[in-house]
């Protein structure tokens, strides 16, 4: 049987594949830290990762996760300076997908959260220059 | 928004009149027991909606501030209204707003989820990050009192609950009836006198069905002559005088 293989689309949803940082010996916990705003990188940086209480601002549930993401999620992503046009697309790409603690997403998806009318340009980025900060397309 | 009040944006952007409001305001009326001005309608809804936001808190809606135990069965607005049952409640772990505690909540079998209880205001959003005070409401009629007497006209308007009559509404329910023999003794009453009368005179020979209120009694008649094309007002709606169209 010959495989077939299928090239992503502006339907196609991707998310962060944090095993893909491990394989190339990227500390996750580096990167996240790096998209913590200046302050709360300082105030984080003697402090252990702990799993705490995420709190969903619109529905009040609870999930478990890392106080670092948990700082992005509930701090760091609704300030003005967190995705900014100054940001590289590919660290851009990184913060979307923490600040919604990696649910899949669309390019088109993708797009609208930077305010881009592109989601062509950035499906191209996404498929045609190697995997952008671990973003790859999720497996169905 | 803190603790879940009702902001500027909720009057400019949000605020409609429910089908809740309306039998709220049918019960006003009725506790009245005479026909309501705009203002009055418009001064209860406020109230209404400006308590509303805090009994959410106590009605069985789940609110993160609220505090809950096990057993209870909470409605859930994020989950489609679902109505699910406190099962556990234990500490949360968060020094973003400790104290506060988690509550696992069951839906249905393999369906647990934890939300929040207890915290001290709702968490941060890009949307409120221009934090709104909760208005009171002197503040919201003042500020916001032509626009929501604008939406609460057209809603009564556009509904059958109530009928307006002279600048007051009534709900249909509470009208008091009059049938075509009271209306052909009022049409007898003006021809033979050949005078325009007012509701008052009109009801001292219309044998009322019922005991009612004297203000049901006047929006009644006045509203039911006012249909009546035998009827003209030469007065104005807020001081009827009745004629025969055909004397006229």
């Amino acid at each position: 049987m010959k495989l077939q293989l299928r090239r992503p689309t502006l339907e196609t949803r991707f998310h962060i594949d944090w095993d893909w940082f491990e394989r190339h010996g990227i500390d996750p916990e580096s990167i996240i830290r790096s998209q913590l705003s200046d302050d709360l990188r300082a105030s984080l940086a003697n402090q252990p990762v702990e799993i705490v209480d995420h709190v969903d601002p619109e529905s009040g549930e609870v999930i478990q996760i890392d106080s670092l993401r948990e700082t992005i999620m509930a701090d760091c992503q609704w300030r003005p300076d967190y995705l900014n046009t100054d940001l590289p697309l590919s660290q851009a790409l990184l913060r979307i997908f923490l600040a919604n603690n990696n649910q899949p997403l669309t390019a088109v998806a993708i797009a609208q959260r930077l305010g881009r009318h592109d989601p062509e340009a950035i499906l191209r980025l996404l498929t045609s220059s190697g995997v952008q900060s671990g973003v790859v397309p999720v497996r169905s | 928004m803190t603790n879940g009040s009702r902001g500027d944006s909720y009057w400019r952007e949000q605020f409609a009149l429910t089908a809740e409001d309306e039998e709220a305001l049918q019960e006003y009326a009725l506790q009245m027991s005479r026909p309501l001005t705009l203002a009055e309608l418009v001064r209860a809804v406020v109230d209404r909606h400006s308590a509303s936001s805090v009994d959410e808190a106590r009605d069985g809606t789940y609110s993160p501030i609220g505090r809950y135990k096990a057993g209870q069965k909470l409605r859930f607005a994020s989950v489609g209204n679902a109505i699910g049952e406190v099962i556990d409640v234990r500490a949360g772990r968060n020094p973003r707003y400790d104290p506060f505690e988690v509550i696992r909540v069951q839906f249905g079998e393999d369906d647990d989820r934890e939300f929040a209880s207890g915290l001290e205001s709702l968490p941060a959003t890009g949307r409120d990050q221009e934090e709104e005070d909760a208005l009171d409401a002197e503040t919201i009629l003042a500020e916001y009192g032509d626009l929501v007497s604008g939406r609460v006209r057209e809603a009564l308007e556009s509904s059958d609950a109530f009928l307006r009559y002279g600048g007051r509404w009534l709900p249909t329910v509470m009208m008091v009836g009059f049938n075509e023999g009271h209306l052909n003794i009022a049409e007898a009453m003006i021809d033979i006198t050949g005078e325009a009368m007012g509701p008052d005179e009109l009801l001292t020979e219309v044998p009322l069905d019922e005991s009612a209120p004297a203000e049901l009694a006047r929006f009644s008649l006045n509203y039911v002559l006012e249909q009546d094309a035998r009827f003209t007002n030469l007065g104005s709606e807020s001081a009827p005088r009745w004629y025969l169209s055909r004397l006229k």
